[in-house]
């Protein structure tokens, strides 16, 4: 799964302010670029991606979360990152933490694409090598270059 | 194990050749001869002819040293008596079935209890919980429940729209972290596969899983195979199947309407079940059903005597309009037919008494056991013994028997949808998925 067609480095967030799960979530979704879907299409990817987040909580443990939801203001597959200074409480399936997320908003018709993303982030999140570039990555292209996504031009 | 089985109807064949095939020990009594013939011809087994009835034919195949009897002739008296004589002969565990509601009540059980019955099998009821936990699940072909309600084993058939369609396993397998799911088989039209790495879940296939209940909100979010809510069920037939379906589906608060061909039959229904409807109509009266309202049914059961009769009427309906069909197919060709029909699930009373019988006999270390209809293969719970060289090691080393395969660890209060690296521990239990040939491989594996 190539990951650069749906992360763009302005949608790349560090350090992500700390905050409240919706203070995070938030913060992560304003950075999408939703176009001229405008306010209301950016209060319809908050609304699925809570209401994923209400089925179980998608803090994957070992301080990383993985945020997502499928909508159709969404034109395909979306993703935005950000990284806080500190650990922030996020009801992780552990009980820890989390300093790593990730969101991902797919339109529900391009479910495929959205699972073989998912998959992607998740082993990339799961090498401890590739955990701690990103928890020491000072920019976008830090971030890029931690998730193995080549710098652009 | 020495096992004695009375009746070579399809129950008792099967019981018969699966037992057989495992290396037990197995006698056949069967009162036709040319049965008895053919039987002796098909099976790995002693074969008798004569009645289970009789101290001839029980001398014959050497009861007092049998561990288990199994009476499954279509004659209810026949199976108490020869389970009676065969108790007094010794025989260890006894299980008959039987038919007749009379008997099969929940007073019987205390009686069967004084006649030293271990088992009693009533088909109907079996059947009867069987379509009712298909139904709980709106969309599943399969579904079965283990570690007390804590592990649900499922199969779907995957549509070409669902997100399913062209992952790979190991795609699936870096979802751990968030959707913790074993996907134990894929069922094709010619084979069924317990899936590895680079295995692809094709549009089609009869996916199965194992994971734990409460994940199973999620990981319908990401799959989407549960879509709606069942509320609404028309049964086909007001038989003794169709109505003990119908008396489950009532304690579960669904709205249940029944079509039955018999105005006999219809007017013990509405006596008997004063809250539901009675429908006086054959199946294929599709104008009269439309008016009762099956477009708007979320799930049509056909459960009358004849099974061309029950696919025939389900694809009907589903023709006009009902969401879901379930039909009750008795002749094991057309099980596996039934699916690629548009039959969304098939409920076999043949294999589920078979189900039931075989749990009851790999009771012990194996805790419980669900059949999978479409290939037959068994879902066990299985205590893991205290010594053994597969504790301690992480799966990935563990050398399963092929066509097997764990999918989930019970630790205490614990439940582990498992990947690679994690471990078995003395006192777990484990969930294992095995098909039909793999069978004694796994038991003799986990002994």
């Amino acid at each position: 799964m190539d990951l650069s067609q749906i992360l763009q480095p302005q949608s790349i967030l560090v350090p992500l302010r700390e905050g409240s799960k919706e203070e995070i979530i938030r913060q992560l979704v304003d950075a999408l670029p939703l176009g001229d879907g405008g306010p209301t299409a950016r209060e319809e990817v908050l609304k699925a991606v809570f209401e994923r987040e209400k089925v179980m909580s998608t803090g994957i443990g070992r301080g990383v979360a993985l945020p997502h939801g499928k909508c159709e203001a969404v034109p395909g597959l979306l993703a935005a990152v950000g990284i806080t200074k500190n650990p922030v409480p996020y009801e992780a399936i552990d009980g820890k933490p989390c300093r790593i997320f990730v969101l991902l908003v797919a339109n529900p018709r391009t479910t495929h694409p959205h699972i073989q993303a998912l998959a992607t982030l998740s082993k990339i999140l799961n090498d401890p090598a590739r955990k701690s570039a990103l928890e020491t990555a000072r920019n976008p292209a830090d971030v890029l270059a931690a998730l193995g996504i080549p710098a652009a031009g | 194990m020495k096992v004695v089985i009375v009746g070579a109807g399809q129950v008792g064949f099967h019981i018969a050749e699966r037992l057989s095939r495992e290396g037990h020990d197995v006698s056949l009594i069967e009162r036709d001869p040319e049965k008895a013939t053919l039987m002796a011809s098909q099976l790995n087994a002693l074969v008798v002819q004569g009645t289970g009835a009789s101290a001839e034919s029980l001398d014959q195949v050497r009861i007092a040293n049998t561990d288990l009897f199994i009476a499954v002739t279509d004659q209810d008296e026949v199976n108490l008596i020869s389970c009676m004589l065969a108790k007094g002969e010794g025989v260890k565990r006894v299980i008959s079935r039987i038919r007749n509601v009379e008997y099969a009540g929940r007073d019987w059980r205390d009686n069967a209890k004084k006649l030293g019955i271990d088992l009693l099998i009533n088909p109907q009821r079996v059947v009867a919980e069987e379509i009712c936990e298909v139904i709980s699940y709106p969309a599943a072909a399969d579904v079965a429940e283990f570690a007390n309600g804590r592990v649900v084993f499922l199969g779907y058939k995957v549509p070409p729209d669902n997100p399913l369609a062209g992952i790979t396993l190991r795609e699936l397998g870096d979802l751990r972290g968030m959707y913790r799911l074993v996907v134990a088989a894929l069922s094709r039209p010619n084979e069924t596969i317990v899936p590895r790495g680079d295995d692809k879940i094709m549009p089609g296939d009869i996916v199965y899983f194992l994971c734990r209940k409460e994940d199973l909100a999620a990981i319908n979010y990401l799959f989407g195979f549960e879509k709606r809510q069942t509320r609404t069920v028309m049964v086909l037939g007001g038989g003794r199947i169709g109505e003990a379906v119908t008396r489950e589906l009532l304690a579960r608060r669904l709205r249940v309407k029944v079509v039955e061909r018999s105005a006999e039959r219809c007017r013990y229904l509405a006596e008997h079940l004063p809250e539901v409807p009675v429908i006086h109509a054959e199946g294929t009266e599709i104008e009269v059903l439309k008016q009762e309202g099956l477009a708007e049914t979320d799930v049509f059961v056909a459960v009358t005597d004849g099974d061309e009769q029950n696919i025939l009427c389900s694809l009907l309906a589903r023709n006009h309009g009902a969401k879901r069909v379930i039909a009750l197919v008795s002749r094991p060709e057309y099980v596996s037919l039934a699916p690629g029909l548009g039959v969304d699930a098939c409920i076999s009373p043949r294999l589920a008494t078979a189900a039931a019988i075989l749990r009851f006999v790999r009771r012990g270390e194996v805790l419980s056991m669900a059949m999978v209809e479409e290939c037959e293969a068994e879902v066990m719970e299985i205590n893991l013994p205290a010594r053994s060289s597969i504790l301690g090691e992480p799966l990935r080393s563990v050398d399963m028997p092929r066509g097997s395969i764990i999918g989930a660890i019970v630790r205490g209060d614990e439940v582990i949808i498992p990947g690679g690296n994690d471990v078995l521990e003395a006192g777990d239990r484990a969930v294992v998925f095995t098909l039909p040939e793999a069978v004694t491989r796994v038991e003799k594996f986990f002994s």
